[in-house]
Formats: C-alpha cells, structure tokens, sequence
C-alpha cells in the first residue's frame, strides 16, 4: 500500500453508514452477478437492489447464502422487518436435504451452500438478535442456543479440545441475557461465564499475535509518513486546487491505552454515564448486566476469506482477515463510558473448525483421478477440462470480530464515539466513529448494533475524493474496501 | 472421418436437445401436492413435524378422557388453559400443543369436559356491559364459569452436535392441575429422540 494518504479533518460523519452499506451492496450484488445501479447524486437503498434478485427457487445452491448477505445489510440499515423474514427463510433451510450429487462429481462449487459452522452461528445469532429486539425473549433464547449448537458442529475428531465448539462468546452473552429477561438467573449466569471465557490456541495465537505486532510497526511508519505528507500537500491555502478546509495532521494526534481516559473538550455538562467498568470480569457478571441499559454491539472488520489449495485448487482454505483495532474505548456524549468486550473473533472460529474428514478425502480422491486421467490416451485432454476445485464461497459482510458494551446510561438521546486501539496499544485515529442520537429509554434497554469502520469520522465527499486523487494520493474507500477484501482489512 | 451418417447426428442431436429440454423444464417448474398430515418430513429439517405433533396430542386427549376424575363426574368439570412453557430448542409455539388437546377433546368426549375461552373473558365483559344498556339483544346473563383444573405443559429438549451428527431429545409433558387444591391429577408425556446427519457436502 502506498505511504501517501489522503487526510481529512475531523468531520461529522457523512451518512458513513449507509455510503458503506452502498458499497457492500455494490460488492454484494457484482457477487451474484449484476452490476448495481449507480446514481451520483441520490443514496439507493441497497436492499431495494439486492432484494429483486435474491435467488427465488429454494434448491438454488445459493439460495442461503444470498439471504444472508441480504439479511446482515438489512440489519446494518437497522430494518429488522425486511432482515427476519429472509434470514428465517436461510435458517428453515438449512435444515433441507439436498441433493450435491454435483458437487461430488466435479467442483465443490456446485454444493448446496449451507455455510460453515461459524456462519450458521452468526445467523441464528442475528435472528435472535431479532426476536430479543421484539420482545419476543424465548424465541430468542431458543435462537441463541441454535447459534450455540451451531458453533459445537465444529469438532468433529475426538482429539479436538471440546472447548472449541463452546467458545461463540456472542451467542452466549445474548443468550445470558434472555435468559435474565426470562427470569432464570441461574442459567444467566452459566452463560456469562461461558461468554467471558477465550479461545486457547496456544501456539496458533503467539505466532499470529507476533505477526500482527510486526505488521502494525510497519503500518506505524507509513501511516505518520502518509498522514504527514497528506497534510502538507492539503492544507495550504495557496494551493486553491487542492486545500482542503478544516483538515489536522493526523499524526500528531496520538494516544495510547496506558494513558487513562479523559472525558473531551466539549463534553456535555452532566455525565450521562451512571454505571461502567473496564474490568472484564465485572464486565461478565449478572449483577453488572442486570443494571446496564445500554448494549452496543460492535462489528468491526471483514470475516476470514477462503482461497483454493492443492495441485488442482481442490482444497479450501482459510484466509485470515486483518482487523486492526483490538480495544474499544467508548465515549457518550464527551464522557468516558467504559470499554467494549470482544465477544468473537470469526477468524478463531475459522481456525479452531475442525475439517470434514470424509469431504476432504472426496476432493483429494478428484483430483488424484484427474491426474490419472491426464496421463491416459484419449482421455488425458478430455479431464484437463475436469474441474474438481473447492468451494470458495462465504458470507462476505459478516464482521472480524465482534464486541460489546454494556452500561448504564442516563435516558434520552446521545452521542456515541468509539475510540480504537491496535495491538500494541496504539490510538488508531482513523478508526473514530461517532454516531448520533443513539437512544436510551426511560424503561426497559435500548440494544443497538453499530458498525464502526476506518475513516468513519474522516469520509470524504466525491469531489474532495476526486481533489485528492489529481494530487497523488491513493484515499481509502468504504472502510477499506478500495485495497480490496480479501486478506486485507484497514 | 465422421463416425455417423448426417442423418443419425441429426437425430442425436435432435433427442439431446429434447433431453435437455426436459430437464430444465422438470427444473423450472414447481410442484404443489396435497400430503397425508401423518406423513414423515423429517427431511426438511426441525425436530418436531406433523406426525409427532398430532401423536403427542391424540395420545394426551385419550389418556385425559379415561381420567376418573372426568368420567365419573357429577356434573362436566371445567378446564381452564394455564400455560404451556417451550424449553425446547425448537422454534414452536407450544400453545398449540394445548389448543389441539382441546380440540381432540371436544370433538371425542361426548360433553364430558367444559372448556373455558379465558381468552374471551374481556369480549364476554364488552358484550354484557351492551345488553345491559339494550344497546344489543339479551337472552339473559349467566354466570361466568369458574375452572374446576387448569391444564399446562412443558416442551423441554437436549440437543447435541458434533460434526455431522446432531440429535435432538423431545419430552412435551402436560398436566391437569385441580384448581382447588393445586393437586396434579394426571400428567403424561410424549418422548422421542431424533439424529440428524449431515451430508459430507453439507459444509
């Protein structure tokens, strides 16, 4: 990636929500083989695009996976009307039998796509979202618990630690919650240790964390760098063709995890936060969950990706998506509010699933045939042609990693702004959110799902990008979404 | 050098085409068809399908008419709804296990039980507050029926998954309670297990 940034200052969000949603949509929709309408100067509600072109025929092999794409851009919209019905219908379906007599043929591709373990999770976690969202509690516990056993289909060999298919923290802190909300505290409570409790990967974790301390050292030094050029090249404004008004260097603005926190300039004169804690195992507790009226959740990053391996692309592999932030620092209304808990991260559900022993086999068994066949007369060009790939298909829009917050909020409505921190503890500037009019009833909770992105505070608007671009800089779109998913994640 | 004559290509081509013709018709178009209710679709996923739901509750309204307690009343006994608790792991809505006892008792007890629309009870007080100010017709007010049992239930289930198997255990009980003693007088329930395997394609 080039060192050279664009920069912007410190803008009020311009509807980042739904220019992100545009473009996931775009990407969604180039995925099932249209090209999206484009319209310059009116937002298209991306639904109204995908939804016409969802797959009608239930024995479509795609028939799942595009209802869970539509679904999570509905629920990221905040239309859970238009979200339930196409996500139930994925979910009913997965239960069908269905004939991928093709697939063990020739390419995996042609499979009924029914999602892996960790995406079956994520949708019966959003359903249940859903119903809790409607009051509907037990209809959400019994959702949440599917998510659960979801997550178990993961292991599969008898060596497999069982802690692997009992670590979707999400489901179980949901989960925790309707069961207080059905007055089982009991219950509740198994829960919330469950949702605290983190994946061990001994030796798979220190040699990606190691990887990541690297990669954020290198980032370290490209992003002052770019952050330093794009504001010299900006912000003087003798250069009428390129200035841009209100732009700060983003590399003077630092800050690490080890200062504590401060409520900021500007802050609302009374403190709207009435109960909040940094400290996780307070934070997993019935007695702190029962008194928190405010629940976040926090999607950030892309999930993990697939690519082919083998002599003939017959096996699927795992790809892991880099997602930058790792602590959230949530702040309502110019006051410190307390942190944000990471609850999943799918590239850990990604890598502690165990494979399919006897699917794996029928993939090596194709491609072993195919080049027994490429060496035999009169067949040999005929099976060049044979194609035996993997599938790499997956739900594109679901997050990295999700977190949550939880606390305690004076009613009415506020402004919500999430700082992020990297691995080494370092303030990402680019990664600010804030979000307006989030609120909180008198009564009851107010449970909302936010999706934080790279340049959510800092999103430049067309003619600014356009600007930027004559001058030489390489912008970031979308939430990172120019460099182009997979693999990559600003 | 062809192998066929131009003749014989032409009909192979000919019947390919009507091959392919007709598997995308067979494709294409969708079926509707009228099945036996008792028939099995285990197939199309969930634990709990038709059969088991009319068995649990034809097994539940026979086992309730045998009651002594029933047959040897004076006077038919009423039967209030208490409620009726989904612990399962299944998306139902387990009210109805109850709505089609009643039914099933209704239909074969010969007036043997009464039972009481509680639901009713706030229409029942608007339609007596309109006769009695002759705003509709009265044939008289009778005295609104108090239960002699309440009947409630559970639906409770174990699900364990690992890899491609996944079973599911079901027990729907329920129970008839004496309203005025709070003593179970009858309690039956209905079990049954299920594996589901996936297809080795199916992730």
């Amino acid at each position: 990636m080039t060192a050279k940034a664009v920069l912007m200052g410190e803008r009020t969000m311009i509807a980042g929500r739904f220019l992100m949603c545009a473009a996931l949509a775009a990407t969604v929709a180039l995925g099932l083989g249209c090209e999206p309408t484009r319209n310059k100067t009116a937002w298209v509600n991306p639904l109204d695009t995908m939804e016409p072109r969802l797959a009608k025929d239930p024995k479509d092999n795609n028939y799942i996976l595009q209802r869970m794409e539509f679904g999570r851009m509905a629920v990221m919209l905040g239309s859970d009307l238009r979200a339930k019905p196409h996500l139930m219908e994925a979910f009913d379906q997965l239960g069908a039998e269905r004939d991928n007599t093709a697939a063990a043929l020739t390419t995996e591709q042609l499979k009924y796509y029914k999602g892996e373990t960790y995406e079956r999770a994520m949708l019966a976690t959003y359903l249940g979202l859903l119903e809790y969202r409607a009051g509907q509690y037990n209809n959400a516990r019994i959702l949440f618990s599917r998510a659960l056993s979801a997550d178990r289909a993961a292991v599969v060999n008898e060596k497999t630690p069982s802690s692997y298919g009992e670590d979707f923290g999400l489901a179980y802190f949901w989960i925790s919650r309707a069961f207080a909300k059905l007055g089982d505290a009991d219950q509740c409570a198994i829960a919330l240790r469950k949702a605290a409790a983190r994946v061990d990967r001994p030796k798979t974790a220190e040699k990606e964390l190691a990887a990541d301390r690297k990669a954020v050292a290198d980032w370290e030094k490209k992003f002052i760098e770019g952050e330093k050029w794009s504001f010299q090249t900006f912000s003087d404004p003798k250069e009428k063709d390129r200035f841009m008004e209100g732009i700060v260097d983003l590399s003077q603005v630092r800050g690490t995890l080890s200062a504590p926190p401060a409520a900021q300039a500007g802050a609302a004169k009374d403190n709207p936060v009435l109960k909040t804690t940094d400290n996780r195992e307070e934070f997993f507790t019935a007695a702190y969950q029962n008194e928190a009226n405010t629940v976040l959740q926090l999607e950030v990053g892309w999930p993990p990706y697939k690519y082919l391996g083998g002599i003939n692309g017959e096996r699927t592999e795992f790809g892991r998506s880099f997602v930058q932030p790792r602590t959230i620092r949530v702040y309502v209304d110019g006051h410190y509010a307390g942190q944000a808990f990471e609850v999943v991260d799918l590239w850990e559900q990604a890598s502690t699933q165990d494979r399919i022993a006897e699917k794996d086999a029928a993939q090596a068994g194709k491609a072993v045939a195919k080049e027994i066949l490429k060496h035999m007369p009169y067949v040999g060009s005929a099976a060049g042609y044979w194609n035996v790939q993997g599938d790499i298909r997956y739900w594109h829009m679901l997050p990295g990693k999700v977190f949550i917050y939880a606390g305690k909020l004076a009613p009415g409505p506020h402004t919500v702004r999430l700082e992020m921190y990297d691995v080494a503890g370092n303030l990402l500037p680019r990664w600010t959110n804030t979000f307006y009019g989030l609120g909180v009833p008198k009564e009851g909770e107010a449970l909302i799902s936010l999706v934080p992105h790279a340049d959510g505070d800092n999103r430049l608007p067309p003619e600014l990008v356009e600007k930027a671009l004559k001058a030489g800089a390489r912008p970031v779109v979308a939430g990172g979404m120019a460099g182009g998913h997979p693999g990559y994640a600003y | 050098m062809a192998i066929f004559g131009q003749g014989r290509t032409a009909l192979g081509m000919t019947a390919l085409a009507a091959a392919l013709a007709a598997a995308l018709m067979a494709g294409c178009s969708g079926q509707t068809a009228r099945m036996d209710v008792d028939s099995e679709d285990d197939a199309l996923g969930g634990a709990i399908g038709s059969k088991d739901f009319r068995g649990v509750c034809f097994e539940m309204a026979q086992s309730v008419v045998r009651l002594p307690q029933i047959q040897n009343a004076s006077s038919p006994p009423t039967i209030a709804f208490f409620e009726m608790v989904n612990n399962s792991d299944e998306l139902v809505n387990a009210e109805d296990v109850l709505y089609k006892i009643r039914t099933e008792l209704i239909k074969n007890s010969g007036g043997k039980m009464v039972f009481l629309d509680r639901d009713a009870i706030e229409k029942i007080k608007t339609e007596r507050r309109d006769k009695d100010r002759g705003k509709v017709t009265s044939s008289g007010n009778k005295a609104l029926y108090g239960a002699d049992f309440f009947m409630a239930g559970r639906i409770e289930g174990i699900r364990r998954t690992r890899g491609r198997r996944e079973t599911e255990y079901i027990r729907i009980s329920v129970r008839l309670t004496d309203a005025a003693s709070s003593a179970i007088v009858w309690e039956n329930d209905y079990e049954f297990k299920k594996l589901f395997l996936r297809g080795v394609y199916d992730r």
